[in-house]
C-alpha cells in the first residue's frame, strides 16, 4: 500500500483519451481585461460531452512574454479532433475575444505545421471578413496577423493557430472525512496544478463534483452519476467508499502530452494528501476505452 | 542563429559590390571552398582569401568587418544573418527575401529597394534590416514585405512607392514620407518630428498599448536589440492614412508624446 502522509493512494489508474489541443495567447491593456477575456473564452468549456471544447487558462503571461509587449494569458482548448477545433476555436475567438475590449489574439504554437500529428486552424484568415473590406494584414517575423477595425481601434488576430495531438481525461479522486475537507484539498490540488505548463483543469474551479460512469438505466443517456462514489447511497450501491469517507471530488486534467499529465497528477495528489483526506483514487472505464493509462502507484512511486 | 564566418577586409582590392557576401551563399561552405570562392573585382575575379582575412566556422551568421562602402550588400538574401561593421552603399538588402541584416553604420539610397535585374522591379519581400546609423534617400522603395528599422534619420521620401511592410525611423523630420505608398506602415519615433504631408489624413491619436500591431513591431525590434525604450511602449501616437492619391491604405504613425 502506498501512503502520502496519512492518505491511502489506491492502486487504480486514470483512463484518458486522445484529443487535439490548441493554445491561444490573448493580450489586453490591463489585468482586468485579460481576466475577463479568459473567463469568457473558457466559459461553457468543461466537457466535450456537451460543449464544443474543453477550455482553461494554462498560464498568465507578463508583458515580456507576449508578442505585443502587453500582459496576457495562454488558453488551451481541447476537442475530440482537429475538425472540432476548426469550429470551436474561431467561434470562441470571434464571439468572446473579438468582442472583448482591447484584446489581441496570437498563436501559442507557431512552430506547428500541417502533418499527421499537428494542424493549422484558420483564425484571422476567416475572422478578417468582419472588417468588411477595411481590414489590413501585417507580417512580422514571418507571421501574418489580421487587423480588423473595431470601435476601440483594431482587433489584431493571427492568421492561424497551431493544433496538436494531446490527451484529455487524466484524473484523480480525492476522498475526504468531510465535504469541506475534500473540497479544500481539491482546491489545493488545483492551485498547485495551475502553476504547471501544458495542462488545464477544465471543470468549474478545476474540480468535478458530478463524476460520471459509462452507461445508464435510461436508454437515452450514455453517462450517469458515478454512484459507487456517492456518499448518500453507499448502502444502496456497490460503493467504493472507504469507511469514513464522506465526499469525493474529482480533478480532471487535460494536457499536451503524457508527461505533463503525469506531473500534474503527481503535484496535485501531493498537494491534496493532507490529514483529512482518507484516500485518493482514479477513474477509469475498465481500461478498454482510453488509450492512455495513468497508474497512481507508478506516478507516486516516482516521488517517494 | 549559429556562429559563422567573419570576413575582415584586407584593404587591397575592392569588390565590384557586396552581392555575393551573403550568409546563405558563403555560410555553409567549408573553409577550403570559401577561401577559393571568387568575386568580381573590376576586370578580374578575386578569391575571398585574397580580399579578406577569414576567421570562424560554418554557420548561418556572416560578419563583415572594416568593409569599404559597397553597394548591394545582402541583395536577394534569403536566410541567415548578415552583420556589417561599416557603412553601406546603395541598395542594402535589395529584393531580399528573408533573414536579418544588421548594419552598424550608415546606409545610402534605396535600402530594401529593388535589386538590378528583378523583372517586377519590387523591393524586399521578406526579412529584416536594422541600421544603427542613418539612411539616405528612398528607404523601402517599392518594398513588398518585411521590416526596416533606422535608428537615425532617413533622407528623402522613406517608403516611396511602398507596397507593404514596415519602416521604423528613429529620428525626424521626415521628408515626403510615404509618397505614392499603396499599403504598409511608416513609424516615426521622434515626437512631433514633422508636419503632416497633405496627402495623408489624420485619423487621430492613440496610446500605443491600444495598438497591438505597433506594440508587436516595436517588441520585435526590442528582441533584436534595436534601441526601444520602455517609455516608448507606453507613448501616444498619431495615425495618418495615405497616400490619398493611391489606395489610401498606407499608414504613417507619428509619435505624439513620450510617456
Amino acid at each position: 500500500m502506498i501512503k502520502i502522509n496519512q492518505t491511502i493512494i489506491e492502486n487504480e489508474f486514470a483512463e484518458a483519451f486522445r484529443m487535439w489541443a490548441s493554445r491561444v495567447i490573448v493580450t489586453a491593456v490591463s489585468e482586468r481585461w485579460v481576466n475577463i477575456a479568459v473567463q469568457e473564452a473558457t466559459g461553457y468549456g468543461t466537457s466535450v460531452i456537451g460543449c464544443d471544447a474543453e477550455a482553461g487558462l494554462e498560464t498568465r503571461l507578463t508583458a515580456t512574454q507576449t508578442p505585443d509587449g502587453r500582459q496576457g494569458a495562454a488558453i488551451l482548448f481541447f476537442a475530440f479532433n482537429a475538425k472540432a477545433l476548426h469550429k470551436a476555436v474561431p467561434n470562441r475567438v470571434g464571439q468572446c475575444l473579438m468582442t472583448c475590449p482591447t484584446t489581441a489574439v496570437y498563436d501559442g504554437m507557431p512552430e506547428l505545421v500541417e502533418s499527421e500529428d499537428s494542424a493549422r486552424i484558420l483564425l484571422g484568415k476567416n475572422i478578417r471578413y468582419f472588417g468588411d473590406g477595411f481590414q489590413k494584414s501585417k507580417v512580422v517575423a514571418g507571421r501574418r496577423f489580421w487587423r480588423i477595425p473595431v470601435m476601440d481601434g483594431e482587433f489584431t488576430v493571427e492568421e492561424s493557430v497551431g493544433a496538436t495531438k494531446a490527451i484529455g481525461g487524466g484524473n484523480f479522486l480525492i476522498g475526504g472525512k468531510s465535504q469541506q475537507a475534500a473540497l479544500l484539498a481539491a482546491e489545493k490540488a488545483v492551485d498547485a496544478i495551475a502553476k504547471l505548463p501544458d495542462v488545464i483543469t477544465p471543470f468549474p474551479g478545476g474540480i468535478v463534483r458530478s463524476g460520471s460512469k459509462v452507461g445508464s438505466i435510461y436508454k437515452a443517456l450514455f453517462a450517469s452519476s458515478n454512484d459507487e462514489y456517492c456518499p448518500t447511497i453507499r448502502t444502496r450501491t456497490q460503493s467504493k467508499l472507504r469507511d469514513g469517507v464522506q465526499a469525493f471530488y474529482e480533478i480532471v486534467i487535460n494536457g499536451l502530452n503524457e508527461s505533463a499529465i503525469e506531473n500534474a497528477m503527481r503535484v496535485g495528489i501531493q498537494a491534496a494528501a493532507t490529514e483529512e483526506i482518507i484516500a485518493i483514487s482514479a477513474g477509469n472505464y475498465g481500461g478498454n476505452l482510453g488509450k492512455f493509462h495513468f497508474k497512481l502507484h507508478e506516478i507516486m512511486a516516482a516521488s517517494q | 542563429m549559429t556562429n559563422g564566418y567573419t570576413l575582415t577586409f584586407k584593404g587591397k582590392i575592392t569588390p565590384d559590390d557586396g552581392a555575393m557576401l551573403r550568409p546563405d551563399i558563403l555560410g555553409n561552405l567549408d573553409r577550403c571552398t570559401l577561401e577559393k570562392f571568387t568575386i568580381p573585382c573590376g576586370k578580374s575575379l578575386q578569391t575571398i582569401q585574397a580580399l579578406f582575412n577569414i576567421t570562424g566556422q560554418i554557420g548561418d551568421h556572416l560578419t563583415l568587418r572594416e568593409l569599404p562602402k559597397l553597394h548591394r550588400l545582402g541583395a536577394q538574401m534569403a536566410s541567415g544573418q548578415l552583420t556589417i561593421y561599416g557603412n553601406a552603399g546603395n541598395q542594402l538588402g535589395a529584393s531580399m527575401k528573408g533573414g536579418l541584416i544588421k548594419l552598424q553604420g550608415n546606409a545610402d539610397d534605396a535600402v530594401g529597394g529593388p535589386d538590378i535585374g528583378i523583372t517586377n522591379n519590387r523591393g524586399m519581400s521578406g526579412g529584416e534590416i536594422l541600421i544603427t546609423g542613418h539612411a539616405r534617400h528612398y528607404t523601402g522603395f517599392r518594398m513588398r514585405r518585411g521590416l526596416i528599422a533606422v535608428a537615425g534619420r532617413c533622407g528623402k521620401s522613406p517608403g516611396y512607392r511602398m507596397l507593404a511592410g514596415s519602416i521604423v525611423i528613429g529620428q525626424g523630420p521626415l521628408d515626403f514620407p510615404g509618397l505614392e505608398m499603396r499599403r504598409g506602415s511608416l513609424i516615426c519615433l521622434e515626437p512631433q518630428a514633422h508636419a503632416w504631408p497633405n496627402y495623408f489624413s489624420v485619423e487621430g491619436q492613440f496610446p500605443l498599448p491600444t495598438q497591438p500591431v505597433l506594440g508587436m513591431i516595436l517588441t520585435r525590434l526590442k528582441n533584436l536589440n534595436f534601441p526601444i525604450s520602455d517609455a516608448l511602449m507606453h507613448s501616444n501616437f498619431q495615425l495618418g492614412s495615405g497616400d490619398a492619391l493611391e489606395l489610401n491604405r498606407g499608414e504613417l504613425w507619428q509619435m505624439a508624446s513620450l510617456a
